[in-house]
C-alpha cells in the first residue's frame, strides 16, 4: 500500500515535471520568439528609426545647405550628400519593412510616400539653386520641399511612437512568457527536486540494501572459510580469529575479541583490531562466565574501564551457547565511537560463528578422545594401547631397558556378574575395576580396555622380571577386593597373562597375543594366577582360538548333531535317552563336548545351542514315539547360562509346542551348581514347567555344592548319581557308601536314581543291588547317532506289542 | 543596354585615336530629359554665345562652363565662340545691359561637376572633355549629335 502510494506520488511528479517542462519549454519559445520581436524592434528597429531621422535630417541639412549657398561648386556636394542621405532613409525604411512587424509597416508606407513627396520637391527645387534662383528655390521649399519635409518628419515620429509602443508589447509578452517560463521552470525544477529527492532516497535505501546484500555477502563468504575451517579441524583460534575478524572488515573503527569457557572462568582466546597493550591487557584478564554469576558486573566494569582508557567502547556483548544454552564463551565488541558498533543481527551472526567454531573444537576434541578411549571406564582403548607400547618399545630399545605386556581377563565375568546381575551391573563393575587397575599402577604405565571384560596394561622400565610378577600380584590382589555394585558384595578375580619385551617379541601385537596366550593359560589353571608366556603355550591356546572362531558359526553351518545314549530300567529297557551334543568341524574335525561346550559356555552362545538341542530331540523323539517305539521319554541337558535367563521356560513350551511331544516325555537335566547360582529363578522356571509334566533331574549329583539339606526342597523328579561315584563302586572306596546314601535319600523323597558312568557289570550288579532304578553307561551302552538307536528301539518295542500308544491317541 | 552604344562607341572612336594622338575631342551633355539631341555647330554657338536662351520646348538655357584654364574652355573659345575669356565676359555685361534676358551661366571646376550640374537642372546644357563622359557623375546625361555626329564618329567637329 505504502510502496502503490508512493508509486503514484513519483507518478505525479513526473507528470507535474513533464507538464512544467512542456510549459516552460512552450513559454520560452514564446519569450524567445518575443525576445526576438523585442529586439527587432526595441534595438534594430530603434537603430533604424534613429538612422531614418539622421539621414532624414541629414538630407535636409545638407539640401538646406546647398540652398544657403550660391556657389554650385559648393552646392554640388551638398546636393549628392542630400540625395545620398535620402538613398539612405529609402534603404532604412526598407530595412524598417523588412522587420515584418505589421503594425509598423502602414507608417513606414506613410513615412515612404511622404518622403518621397518631399525628395520630389527637393529635387525641383534643386535645379533651382543650381541655376541660382534662390528665391524660387527658398519659395518651392517654403510651399512644397519643407511641407512635405515636415509631413515626411511627422510620419517618422508616428513610426517612432508605434515602435516603441511595439516595443512595449513586445517587453510586456517578453515578461509575460518569461513569468510563465519561470513558472514551468519552477514547476519543473520543484518536480525534479523532488523526484531527484525521492531517487537519492531510493538509491540511498538501494545502497543500503546493497550494503547489507555485501555485508550478507561477505559473511556467507568468511561463514564458508570458517565452517570450512572447523570441518578440516582447524586450531580453534585461527577459526576465531577469522571470526573476529570479520568485525572490522563489516563496520570499520570496530574490534573484538573472543573468550572461552574453562570451568568457571572464561579465557580470553583472541582479539582483532585492537592495539596490542589493550589485546595483552585482556589476555589477562579472566571473566566469570555469566552463566555462573557472582563477579560479573565488576569484572565486566573493569573491561569497560579498560577500554575506555584505551578509547574504546565496549559497544555489543553476546554470550556463546552450546545447543543445550550452555555457555561456552564470550565475544566482546569494542568501538571508538557508539555509532560505530555494528547492528545486533552482525553481533549475532559473529556470536553463532563463534559458538560453532568453539562447540566443534570440542565435539572433535571429545571425539578424537573418544576415538582413542573406551566409553566405559575412559581407559585407552587398543589402538591407543598398541602405539603406546608401539612408543615404549622405541623407547626401551634405546635405554636397552624391559617393558611388560599384561592382559588381564576377569575370571567368570559373564556369568558371575554380567548374566547374573545385569549389563548395569557388569559396567559398573568394570569401571570399578579399571578405577583400581589404574589406582595399582604408576602414571607412567597404561592400562587399557581391550574388550568386554579384558584389560591390557603395559609396564615400562622394568629392571627385571621379577618387578612384571609384583605388578601382576599388585593387580590381582587390587581387584580381588571386595566391592559394592549396587546393594551386593561381590569379589572377583583375574586371570593375568605377561609378555615380556624384547623377550616374548618386539612387536605390539604379537607381544598382546602372546600375553593374551597366556592368560589363558592362567585361566585353564582356575584363574585369579597370572601366568608368563611361553613358547609351549603357543599350541594349546592357539587350538581354542580355532575352536572359538569355528564354533561362533557351526549352529549356522549345521555341524552339530545329536546322539542318545540310553538309560535303562532294571529290565534292561531303554526308558529314557538322553540327548548328547555332538560337534563335526570340516577342519577341526569332531570336538569333545568336554573341549567345546566350556568354551561356547564362556563364549555365552550356550542359550542358543541349548536350544537348537532342546527343539532337536523333542522332534525327533516324537517321532520315533509317534512311529510306535517303547521309549519313555528324552532327557536333554541344560546348563546354568541357560536358567540364569527368564526365557528358558518359555523356549522349552515352545520346543513342546512346535515338537507335539508330550511334557511329561521330557526330562531336564540340571546340575547342581545351575540350580545354586540363581536358586531363586531356577525354581520358578522348574515350577512353571513341571505343572506342564515336564520332568526334571539332577544332574552329576554330589560333585556341586551337594546341599543334601537342599535336596527335599527342589522340585525335582530324578536324581543322577555322578560317574566318579560309580567308578569307585568296584575299587572298595568310599563310593559304594555314598550311592546307598544317596539312594536311600532320593528314595525317601520319592525321586528316581540314576547311576551315570556304568562301565562293567560289576558296576551295574552293584547298581542294582543298592536300589538304583535306572543305568547309564558304555557297559549298557554307548552313545548312539539317530539310525542305530531307531534300530535298537525297534527291537524293544517288538517285545512290548501291546504297549500304549499316548500319541496315538485322541486328545 | 542598347541606349549605351552609342557612349560606348563614342568612347571607343575617341579613345582608340587618343591614344594615339593626344588632340582632345569635347562633348555637349544636356539633361537626359531635354528633347533636343542633335545640335548643330551654330546652334551651340548660340546658345554659349547668348543669342539663344531657351530651349525648342522653352525651357530657359543654363549654360555649364569649366574654369577658364580647362581645354573645354579654351576649345569653346577659339574654336566655336571665336572670342577671349575676356571678350565673352564682356560681351555677357552688355546682355545684362540692355536688359535682355540674362544668362545663366555657371562655372564649374570639373567636369563631373559639370556633369552632376546638368544631371540636376533640365535645361543646363555644358561642354565637356569626351574622356570624362567615362565618370560616374556623367553616366545618366544625354550627349547630343553634333551635326549629326556623337563624339568618335566619323566627321564630329568638337575635335
Amino acid at each position: 500500500m505504502m510502496c502503490r502510494g508512493k508509486c503514484f506520488f513519483f507518478a505525479g511528479l513526473v507528470a507535474a515535471a513533464i507538464s512544467g517542462s512542456l510549459l516552460g519549454a512552450r513559454a520560452l519559445r514564446h519569450t524567445i520568439t518575443h525576445c526576438r520581436n523585442l529586439y527587432r524592434v526595441d534595438t534594430v528597429g530603434s537603430q533604424i528609426e534613429s538612422e531614418l531621422e539622421f539621414e532624414t535630417q541629414e538630407s535636409r541639412r545638407a539640401f538646406l545647405y546647398a540652398l544657403a549657398t550660391t556657389d554650385p561648386n559648393e552646392q554640388l556636394p551638398c546636393i549628392d550628400e542630400s540625395r545620398e542621405a535620402g538613398l539612405s532613409v529609402g534603404a532604412a525604411a526598407r530595412r524598417f519593412r523588412q522587420l515584418g512587424v505589421p503594425e509598423l509597416a502602414a507608417w513606414v508606407n506613410e513615412f515612404e510616400a511622404s518622403w518621397k513627396e518631399y525628395t520630389s520637391a527637393r529635387d525641383e527645387i534643386i535645379a533651382d539653386i543650381l541655376e541660382g534662383d534662390t528665391k524660387a528655390a527658398l519659395a518651392a521649399d517654403r510651399s512644397a520641399g519643407e511641407p512635405a519635409f515636415l509631413k515626411a518628419l511627422d510620419n517618422l515620429h508616428r513610426l517612432k511612437s508605434t515602435l516603441e509602443l511595439h516595443a512595449s508589447d513586445e517587453s510586456a509578452q517578453v515578461n509575460r512568457t518569461l513569468l510563465l517560463c519561470a513558472g514551468g521552470v519552477a514547476a519543473f525544477a520543484i518536480s525534479a527536486i523532488l523526484i531527484l529527492t525521492l531517487l537519492v532516497r531510493a538509491n540511498r535505501e538501494r545502497s543500503k540494501a546493497l550494503d547489507a546484500l555485501t555485508t550478507e555477502r561477505v559473511m556467507e563468504r568468511q561463514r564458508a572459510a570458517i565452517l570450512e575451517m572447523v570441518s578440516a579441524h582447524a586450531p580453534l583460534s585461527r577459526s576465531l580469529k577469522t571470526v573476529v575478524n570479520l568485525a572490522p572488515m563489516i563496520s570499520a573503527g570496530t574490534g573484538a575479541a573472543v573468550w572461552t569457557a574453562a570451568g568457571d572462568d572464561l579465557l580470553f582466546q583472541v582479539a582483532a583490531n585492537l592495539p596490542k597493550g589493550f589485546s595483552d591487557q585482556l589476555a589477562q584478564c579472566a571473566l566469570p562466565r555469566l552463566d555462573r554469576g557472582s563477579g560479573s558486573p565488576l569484572e565486566q566494569g573493569r573491561l569497560s574501564a579498560l577500554a575506555r582508557r584505551l578509547g574504546y567502547e565496549v559497544t555489543r556483548s553476546k554470550a556463546l551457547q552450546d545447543a543445550s544454552g550452555s555457555q561456552i564463551g564470550l565475544l566482546q565488541v569494542f568501538a571508538s565511537d557508539q555509532t560505530l558498533a555494528p547492528s545486533q543481527a552482525i553481533v549475532d551472526e559473529l556470536a553463532q560463528l563463534s559458538s560453532v567454531a568453539i562447540e566443534n573444537t570440542l565435539l572433535y576434541e571429545r571425539l578424537a578422545f573418544q576415538a582413542q578411549h573406551d566409553t566405559l571406564t575412559g581407559l585407552p582403548n587398543r589402538m591407543l594401547f598398541q602405539e603406546r607400547v608401539q612408543q615404549a618399545l622405541r623407547l626401551a630399545r634405546r635405554q636397552a631397558g624391559k617393558t611388560a605386556v599384561l592382559w588381564i581377563d576377569l575370571d567368570r565375568y559373564n556369568q558371575q556378574i554380567n548374566e547374573t546381575l545385569g549389563q548395569s551391573a557388569g559396567d559398573e563393575a568394570l569401571r570399578e575395576v579399571a578405577c583400581r587397575l589404574k589406582s595399582s599402577l604408576r602414571e607412567s604405565d597404561t592400562v587399557a580396555r581391550a574388550g568386554g571384560d579384558e584389560f591390557t596394561v603395559l609396564v615400562q622400565n622394568l629392571g627385571e622380571t621379577r618387578d612384571a610378577e609384583l605388578v601382576c600380584l599388585k593387580i590381582l590382589g587390587a581387584i580381588s577386593e571386595p566391592m559394592n555394585i549396587g546393594d551386593r558384595h561381590i569379589t572377583m578375580t583375574a586371570s593375568i597373562g605377561v609378555s615380556l619385551a624384547p623377550e616374548h617379541g618386539e612387536d605390539p601385537i604379537l607381544l598382546l597375543r602372546n600375553a593374551e596366550l597366556a592368560m589363558a593359560s592362567a585361566k585353564r589353571n582356575g584363574g585369579n594366577t597370572h601366568r608368563f608366556f611361553r613358547t609351549a603355550l603357543g599350541a594349546t591356546v592357539r587350538r581354542r582360538i580355532v575352536v572359538e572362531q569355528e564354533l561362533r558359526t557351526a549352529l549356522e553351518r549345521r555341524e552339530f548333531d545329536l546322539e542318545y545314549q540310553p538309560i535303562i530300567n532294571r529290565d534292561g529297557r531303554p526308558e529314557t535317552l538322553e540327548a548328547l551334543l555332538r560337534w563335526t568341524n570340516p577342519s577341526l574335525g569332531r570336538v569333545s563336548p568336554a573341549e567345546f561346550v566350556p568354551i561356547a559356555e564362556e563364549m555365552g552362545i550356550i542359550p542358543q545351542i541349548g536350544e537348537w538341542v532342546t527343539r532337536r530331540a523333542c522332534t525327533e523323539v516324537a517321532g520315533w514315539i509317534r512311529g510306535g517305539y517303547s521309549l519313555d521319554r528324552v532327557a536333554v541337558n541344560m546348563s546354568a547360562a541357560q536358567f540364569a535367563g527368564e526365557g528358558c521356560a518359555l523356549m522349552v513350551e515352545r520346543a513342546l509346542n512346535d515338537s507335539q511331544l508330550p511334557p511329561q516325555r521330557l526330562e531336564l537335566e540340571i546340575t547342581e551348581t545351575a540350580l545354586m547360582n540363581n536358586l531363586d529363578l531356577a525354581l520358578e522356571q522348574i515350577e512353571r514347567l513341571r505343572a506342564l509334566g515336564v520332568r526334571f533331574a539332577i544332574d552329576d549329583f554330589g560333585t556341586g555344592y551337594s546341599s543334601l539339606s537342599q535336596l527335599r526342597n527342589l522340585p525335582v523328579d530324578c536324581v543322577k548319581i555322578d560317574r566318579s561315584f560309580v567308578k569307585d563302586l568296584d575299587r572298595g572306596g568310599s563310593g559304594c557308601t555314598i550311592v546307598r546314601g544317596i539312594v536311600t535319600l532320593a528314595h525317601n523323597l520319592k525321586l528316581d536314581v540314576v547311576a551315570e558312568g556304568v562301565e562293567t557289570e560289576e558296576q551295574l550288579t552293584l547298581l542294582r543291588a543298592l536300589g538304583c532304578d535306572l543305568h547309564q553307561g558304555f557297559y549298557l551302552h554307548r552313545p548312539m547317532p539317530r539310525q542305530e538307536i531307531e534300530k535298537l528301539l525297534r527291537g524293544f518295542t517288538r517285545q512290548e506289542v501291546e504297549a500304549p500308544n499316548e500319541l496315538l491317541m485322541p486328545a | 543596354m542598347l541606349r549605351w552604344m552609342p557612349v560606348i562607341g563614342v568612347l571607343i572612336s575617341t579613345m582608340a585615336p587618343a591614344a594615339l594622338n593626344t588632340t582632345p575631342s569635347f562633348a555637349v551633355v544636356v539633361h537626359r530629359s531635354n528633347p533636343v539631341n542633335n545640335l548643330r555647330l551654330a546652334d551651340l554657338k548660340s546658345f554659349f554665345s547668348g543669342a539663344a536662351t531657351r530651349w525648342p520646348n522653352g525651357a530657359k538655357v543654363v549654360l555649364v562652363e569649366r574654369d577658364a584654364a580647362g581645354n573645354a574652355s579654351r576649345f569653346l573659345f577659339d574654336r566655336i565662340l571665336n572670342t577671349t575669356p575676356r571678350e565673352y565676359q564682356r560681351r555677357l555685361a552688355s546682355i545684362e545691359f540692355k536688359g535682355e534676358e540674362p544668362l545663366t551661366l555657371k562655372t564649374l571646376n570639373s567636369d563631373a561637376a559639370a556633369c552632376k550640374f546638368v544631371f540636376n537642372v533640365p535645361g543646363s546644357i555644358a561642354l565637356i572633355e569626351t574622356e570624362s563622359l567615362a565618370l560616374p557623375a556623367c553616366e545618366q546625361i544625354q550627349i547630343l549629335r553634333i551635326e549629326g555626329k556623337l563624339p568618335g564618329e566619323e566627321g564630329y567637329r568638337l575635335k
